[in-house]
């Protein structure tokens, strides 16, 4: 998989609905540009009943063109930080991943990943299938039936 | 299907992608699992969460840092179940946690 970048994940293959989004292509990044985006932290995108829900960081918005537009590209379901240039000289790319992960995964979340595994740094996330996540569900629920 | 191995992530987690997004019940749950634990996190509005930690080597479960008993594990297997049954898969985002950043 590779490490991750600071500017944002590895522009090196092209993103497919439905699949897992670890890396944005030059043309999606291309695009974000044309789009008039050039500064942003996160877009987390995600099918919900029948519409596009958009989740927005506080500095960054997209009108209704620029959503149309993602919509467009089939933009579904994704997890991305992408760091402005900025973040990057100025070093404080970690501060703001820390924040990043907060926003996308809630409090809750990374309450569960510091007390209960461990991470007590900043850990590196890539949204994964979630028919693989629905299938080790259904494993762990087979293991705790064999301990019941 | 992607069936990576457990073993090469720190943690899997299953929550619902919008995080306003509730069980029938009203409660907000997250899966959350790796090699030696199964956790599950349970929350109602304006209550302590509850979560429920599986060692999957000992055998044995606590809840919110408490031994628990065998009536918890069949808890924890209901609420699994209930995730499971409730929630549809357009519904759900599947993190892997594989490494740290600096």
């Amino acid at each position: 998989m590779g490490p991750i970048h600071p500017i944002g994940l590895r522009p090196t293959q092209p993103i497919h609905p439905g699949k897992p989004a670890h890396t944005l292509s030059s043309e999606f990044m291309d695009t974000l540009k044309d789009m008039g985006i050039r500064s942003i932290r996160a877009i987390r995108i995600q099918q919900g009943v029948g519409t596009l829900a958009l989740k927005e960081m506080a500095t960054f918005t997209l009108n209704h063109d620029q959503k149309n537009a993602l919509q467009g590209l089939g933009l579904h379901g994704i997890l991305v930080a992408i760091f402005s240039e900025e973040d990057d000289i100025n070093g404080n790319y970690k501060e703001k991943l820390k924040e990043l992960h907060e926003h996308l995964l809630g409090k809750e979340t990374i309450a569960l990943l510091k007390n209960t595994f461990g991470l007590s740094q900043t850990p590196i996330l890539m949204e994964d299938d979630n028919h693989n996540g629905v299938f080790l569900l259904q494993q762990s629920i087979v293991e705790l039936s064999e301990e019941t | 299907m992607n069936t990576k191995r457990r073993g090469q992530d720190k943690a899997r987690i299953i929550q619902f992608a919008d995080e306003n997004k509730t069980l029938p019940d009203g409660s907000k749950i997250i899966y959350a699992e790796n090699e030696d634990k199964i956790v599950v996190y349970q929350k109602f509005p304006l209550e302590k969460g509850t979560t429920y930690v599986y060692d999957r080597k000992a055998s044995n479960i606590t809840v919110n840092g408490k031994m628990g008993t065998l009536q918890d594990k069949k808890t924890m297997l209901r609420l699994s179940s209930y995730m499971l049954q409730t929630a549809s898969d357009v519904e759900l985002v599947t993190i892997t946690v594989n490494g740290m950043e600096g």
